[in-house]
């Protein structure tokens, strides 16, 4: 982890018709910092993501993702970022290399060199086995961690990873983190949306949306300290029970 | 009965929630009424014509005339040789060419070996037959003014009876349809088409898509009779092409001058069944399939040879056996061969008997078929 | 443009194993050209007919013999009276009845004139007209006999001898195959990129596309160029079968079918993405798109022809794109046109073309 600011949002806002979805956050995200956005359901938390990725237009206020500003320059963000969504979004019609040699080829990686990560990335995960294997025919865990194998396949200064672990028994999710702080090793910053508050312990800092507004930003030590609770369970709760929006 | 309208309302919920294809559902059928009713005609009009007239003589300028000033032949013009036409023909700007036989007129009185050509283009067979009848009647009709007026009474020897010759005449009556309205036949057909649509692939996508994003076994888990469960999904489409069929049935009867010759309640009754087998048919493809696309997929290969074998363009007994036989199992054409009867000829009941008991038959097999496959997919 | 290739493998990959793609683009061009050329005849046959002879004269019966032999129509039945023929034309099981009154033969060798009856069922107006006057050119044809027989004579007038170009046998066939090619192209070609993108937003996949730096137009390009190359493939596939199965092949030449096809391809093809990118699920998009495909296929001339309709409709059709190919597709098939006699098809195609696959292109949004 370094001083230099690669994620830095100034009031960003974004509003459907009367629904304001995320209300004016700012916040900065340090390189190789592992950055924890929590929330409830229905916080903002995807919205304020989707607009950090290009996806989405903020209705008010800026940001910049790794130098490049995410309203005028939406495509060199891309360049340098990795997404994982929500919803499991690889092609299960194509086997899990052909996953890799698609997303490398997007990202200008050659079909050799993709061929040769490929591998490394497998025998690393233990999976070389299933290389060939339909996507759609792997359990929930293992496409969860391709899914987040290929978020990083480019080396992107960033990856987003949007709630990650939905549905995935503990131990895999423990497997996962492992795979995430692997990542944050190599200097990849990490954005990570949860609402499991024992993940939100492995994060250097947390920052907890109630009704699209940040409450809270700090560490998970200080935020304890600052909401005299014993575990981010307590922080979260005296937070989210403010909260007016019902999913 | 309480959870059965629940699941009802639901269904309509999906339905209302999407107002595009609402409104599609619901303005599509009228389309494909009016289309027919103000555009799609068969009648022949406008035969744009070029004559060649090497003797340019009084009667063929006689002849010219006659075509060029009838409402159904408009004047291109004339052409010196007949390659010139070939050229007009291939741009598709006539449709007809008129060649008079060398020194017409004389031939036409002394040695009576006059003759006349009729170029059509023949692309669009029943339009170019027709063209060249009505350019046959017209120049007859011109030839028998002619010969009577240039009269050199001719002596004929007279026959049995004293009568110089011999004609027979024949009156005809075009029932149900005096003016050969084209969209008389069109009409009851698209209906026929349209509930098809709705009913069949709208109510499998419908179906399958619940299967796809995993709600149907909530449904099913749910303490509710699959039964009713298949009934509920069911019951919009059903009421859609009931609005549908009020919709077109106003906009053919006081807009477009169809009116319903037979028994209101006849028609409702047969449109009904109609409507029931069109939905088991759309029960029995979802039972097939697993993906929206692919119920699409298989509704359109099924619609598709049933539009062409119903008989709503293309007349069946035109068709070689082998089709004939076939379209017996495309329900349709039951339909579109009752509805003509009791909605044009205004037949009665017993007249269509045939017809509604092969939908019932049909509707029945596609009940027990799907409920097969369905009962298979179960275990 | 390094990324499309890798697009490119996927969607082919894609398209292969899903089953059913593969099996349609084979399968529909087999059954429909096999099919419908056969059966999509608007000629007027085998109509049938019920005869009421109440003369029963020897002329009569000649008359009834003469009109059962004749090549469109079948002699379903004699009757008794109009009564019974009524009950058959409503049970539709005959479309003409023919009366000829008792004193048929009297009234022909008394006056020289007589009458006969017809009455034609003509809920499809067409049927009933032509049906109508092959009739009476059969009661003339046989009048014409009798005058012979009796030595009568009537001065003959100028031969008019029609001559059908192009199809001298005035055969639906050779009229329906081209233009059936247009329609399984528009069908499929119009259908399945649409389908095909909704499906990739209604997966979720369509995100991960739309987070990395792909153009938008690599992006579209890779959704629509698979699809040219099956609309190309059932272009000639069908071009086969229409030639093996009916013999029908073009009298012009074949690369402007090509030509034609490639730039209708393109526009329907774009119309279809257009559509998709307004979409926000398959039924909405097949709906709309159906919605398109329906209109543009009834008002294209395909199955009624253009110069039948309305001076304003026929005007309001140069907006459809499939009108210019199904014309340009039968010129070409029957008449052999040559590209500059078809200019005037081809510009409008291409106009279509460029706006719809700009269209396309811009309102394929990454961002929301």
């Amino acid at each position: 982890m370094t001083d230099k600011i690669v994620i830095k949002a100034e009031g960003l806002t974004k509003q459907f018709g009367k629904f304001i979805a995320t209300n004016h956050i700012s916040f900065e995200v340090h390189e190789g910092e592992i950055f924890g956005f929590l929330g409830a359901n229905g916080a903002g938390k995807t919205t304020a993501m989707r607009m950090l990725c290009g996806l989405s237009h903020p209705s008010d206020g800026r940001a910049s993702v790794a130098g490049y500003d995410i309203a005028t320059q939406a495509e060199e963000v891309k360049r340098h970022i990795g997404y994982m969504s929500q919803k499991f979004s690889l092609y299960d019609d194509l086997t899990v290399e052909e996953n890799f040699t698609l997303f490398g080829g997007i990202y200008g990686i050659s079909r050799q060199k993709a061929k040769e990560k490929t591998t490394s990335l497998l025998t690393e995960l233990g999976f070389e086995s299933e290389r060939k294997t339909m996507v759609r025919s792997l359990p929930l865990g293992w496409k969860q961690k391709l899914a987040f194998s290929l978020a990083i396949f480019h080396n992107p200064h960033i990856v987003f990873l949007d709630e990650p672990t939905g549905g995935v028994d503990p131990v895999t999710r423990r497997q996962f983190w492992e795979l995430i702080y692997r990542a944050a090793d190599r200097g990849i910053t990490v954005f990570v949306t949860t609402h499991y508050m024992d993940e939100a312990e492995y994060c250097d800092r947390v920052s907890i949306m109630v009704d699209g507004k940040i409450e809270a930003l700090d560490t998970p030590a200080n935020l304890k300290r600052q909401f005299g609770g014993a575990s981010m369970y307590d922080v979260f709760y005296a937070l989210a029970r403010t909260a007016k929006r019902v999913d | 009965m309480k959870q059965f309208a629940s699941f009802v309302r639901k269904e309509f919920i999906h339905i209302l929630r999407d107002p595009r294809s609402l409104l599609i559902l619901l303005v599509l059928p009228l389309i494909m009424v009016l289309l027919p009713g103000y555009v799609i005609k068969s009648e022949v009009k406008d035969i744009r014509v070029v004559f060649l007239d090497p003797s340019h003589d009084i009667y063929t300028r006689q002849i010219i005339d006659r075509l060029s000033v009838n409402d159904y032949f408009i004047f291109k013009g004339y052409v010196q040789t007949e390659a010139e036409t070939t050229g007009l023909f291939r741009k598709g700007e006539i449709d007809l060419a008129v060649v008079f036989g060398p020194e017409f007129a004389s031939r036409l009185l002394h040695t009576q070996d006059a003759s006349i050509q009729l170029l059509a283009d023949g692309s669009e067979p029943n339009q170019a037959g027709m063209r060249v009848a009505y350019a046959q009647q017209i120049i007859m009709a011109a030839q028998k003014e002619i010969q009577r007026k240039a009269a050199t009474p001719q002596l004929i020897a007279p026959g049995k009876g004293g009568v110089t010759s011999m004609n027979i005449n024949v009156e005809s009556r075009m029932l149900f349809n005096p003016q050969q309205r084209s969209e008389m036949g069109f009409v009851p057909g698209i209906v026929g088409v349209i509930m098809l649509l709705i009913c069949c692939m709208m109510t499998s996508v419908a179906i399958v898509r619940e299967r796809e994003t995993g709600t149907m076994e909530i449904l099913l888990a749910s303490p509710l009779p699959t039964i009713d469960i298949v009934l509920a999904k069911l019951t919009p489409y059903l009421c859609i092409s009931f609005i549908n069929l009020m919709t077109i049935l106003c906009l053919t009867n006081f807009i477009m001058d169809i009116p319903m010759m037979g028994s209101f309640t006849t028609y409702l009754l047969t449109s009904m069944i109609y409507i029931f087998t069109s939905l088991m048919l759309g029960l029995l493809i979802s039972t097939c399939v697993n993906t929206q696309l692919a119920a699409m997929l298989i509704s359109l290969l099924l619609i598709v040879p049933g539009i062409y074998l119903s008989g709503m363009i293309f007349p069946i007994e035109s068709m070689p056996t082998a089709a004939q036989v076939i379209s017996n199992i495309v329900p349709t054409k039951w339909f579109i061969s009752a509805s003509r009867k009791i909605m044009i000829e205004g037949v009665a009941l017993q007249y269509v008997s045939l017809e509604i008991l092969a939908l019932i038959i049909e509707g029945v097999i596609f009940l027990l078929l799907s409920w097969k496959f369905f009962k298979t997919r179960l275990e | 443009m390094k990324a499309l290739k890798y697009l490119l493998v996927k969607e082919y990959k894609q398209m292969f194993r899903n089953y059913l793609l593969p099996i349609i683009f084979v399968l529909l061009p087999v059954a429909m050209m096999n099919m419908v050329p056969r059966i999509a005849t608007q000629e007027v046959k085998n109509l049938n007919m019920a005869v009421i002879d109440c003369d029963h004269s020897s002329l009569s019966s000649r008359l009834t013999h003469k009109l059962a032999s004749s090549e469109y129509f079948n002699l379903y039945a004699t009757c008794d009276n109009y009564e019974q023929a009524y009950d058959l034309l409503e049970r539709g099981d005959i479309d003409f009845i023919i009366t000829i009154n008792d004193d048929f033969e009297k009234e022909l060798y008394r006056t020289g004139d007589t009458r006969i009856h017809i009455d034609a069922n003509a809920v499809n107006g067409m049927k009933g007209g032509l049906g109508c006057n092959y009739l009476t050119q059969i009661v003339m044809q046989y009048a014409q006999e009798l005058n012979a027989e009796a030595g009568l004579s009537t001065k003959r007038p100028a031969t008019i001898e029609p001559r059908y170009l192009y199809n001298s046998s005035l055969d639906y066939k050779p009229y329906m195959a081209p233009a059936l090619i247009s329609m399984m192209l528009t069908l499929l070609v119009g259908f399945l990129p649409a389908l095909n993108v909704v499906s990739e937003k209604e997966r979720g996949t369509i995100e991960q596309i739309n987070v990395t730096p792909i153009g938008r137009i690599e992006f579209i390009l890779s959704k629509m160029i698979p699809y040219w190359s099956v609309g190309l493939f059932i272009v000639g596939f069908s071009m086969i079968l229409a030639w093996k199965i009916h013999g029908i092949v073009p009298a012009g030449s074949i690369w402007l079918v090509f030509l034609f096809n490639i730039v209708y391809i393109l526009t329907i093809s774009s119309l279809a993405l257009t559509v998709s990118n307004y979409s926000e699920n398959m039924r909405q998009a097949a709906m709309v798109m159906f919605f398109f495909i329906i209109i543009f296929i009834l008002t294209s001339g395909l199955i009624s022809p253009l110069s039948a309709m309305p001076h304003w409709a026929q005007e309001a059709t140069r907006i459809n794109p499939v009108r210019y190919i199904a014309t340009a597709m039968r010129d070409i098939y029957l008449k052999g046109s040559t590209f500059s006699q078809l200019i005037s098809q081809f510009i409008p195609l291409c106009i279509y073309s460029i706006i719809s696959s700009i269209w396309a292109i811009a309102s394929y949004q990454k961002k929301e």
